[in-house]
């Protein structure tokens, strides 16, 4: 426990990659450029404080076309906002089918 | 802001009593809450879900109110349990339908620090309660 969380408190003692985490639970994924975009610093920058969320198991990054696309791994994240930014999704896809089956029954 | 719950609400065309089988009948459930369900309502009944993603969810039905209120309990694998609850009411000539989730423990006093930082002070100097 101890030295995930000192692992955790080192990859989140820089504003950047603080805001990095905060754009990934709200879009529940990006892709570096798509993050670069949103923050004053370039892709390769974004690319590195990624490097550093995964290498603290904060991050982990699927491929997505020619980019890989991040998202924030369950654990420690899945204690907060990761758990509602994943259940709220879930339920949304699932009460806009609800909606969709029950309009063509009505 | 609540950290371990989430709301939605939807209104469907449907009275209550017809909503009420979309919320409790297979056939209906399986075409929107996942592809494979298992949901016996009534109280102590037995809940199993296999989502898209091919992850089985079980659990335990805990009230039933027809057709009114249905509350029941599922987790995953390597998921904490966590607590659905389905409201029905009257709207209009249809339904309103409210629906939470919220986890079954509550989460570790660590990790509301982390999202305490992340969410609310982006820029802030970090809060060292290790």
């Amino acid at each position: 426990m101890s030295e995930r969380v000192d692992a955790t408190f080192a990859a989140l003692s820089d504003p950047t990659r603080r805001r990095v985490v905060d754009l990934l639970s709200e879009r529940g994924g990006a892709t570096a450029s798509e993050l670069a975009r949103e923050l004053p610093v370039t892709r390769q920058a974004v690319a590195k404080h990624l490097a550093v969320l995964d290498a603290a198991g904060l991050v982990s990054a699927s491929r997505s076309g020619r980019e890989l696309r991040y998202r924030l791994t369950p654990r420690p994240f899945e204690d907060a906002v990761g758990w509602m930014v994943r259940v709220g999704a879930e339920w949304d896809d699932r009460l806009a089918r609800l909606a969709d089956a029950a309009g063509r029954y009505g | 802001m609540e950290q371990d719950s989430i709301e939605r609400t939807i209104s469907i065309p449907l009275p209550p009593d017809e909503a009420w089988q979309f919320l409790t009948e297979r056939d209906h459930l399986e075409h929107w809450l996942a592809p494979q369900v298992e949901l016996e309502p009534v109280e102590g009944g037995r809940v199993r879900v296999v989502g898209d993603d091919g992850v089985e969810r079980c659990g335990e039905v805990e009230s039933v109110e027809e057709p009114r209120h249905l509350r029941f309990t599922w987790s995953g694998p390597d998921e904490d349990s966590s607590i659905v609850e389905i409201t029905v009411e009257p709207d209009g000539e249809g339904s309103r339908i409210d629906v939470s989730e919220r986890r079954a423990e509550p989460v570790e006093a660590l990790a509301r620090i982390y999202v305490f930082e992340v969410a609310a002070v982006p820029d802030g100097p970090l809060l060292l309660a290790a």
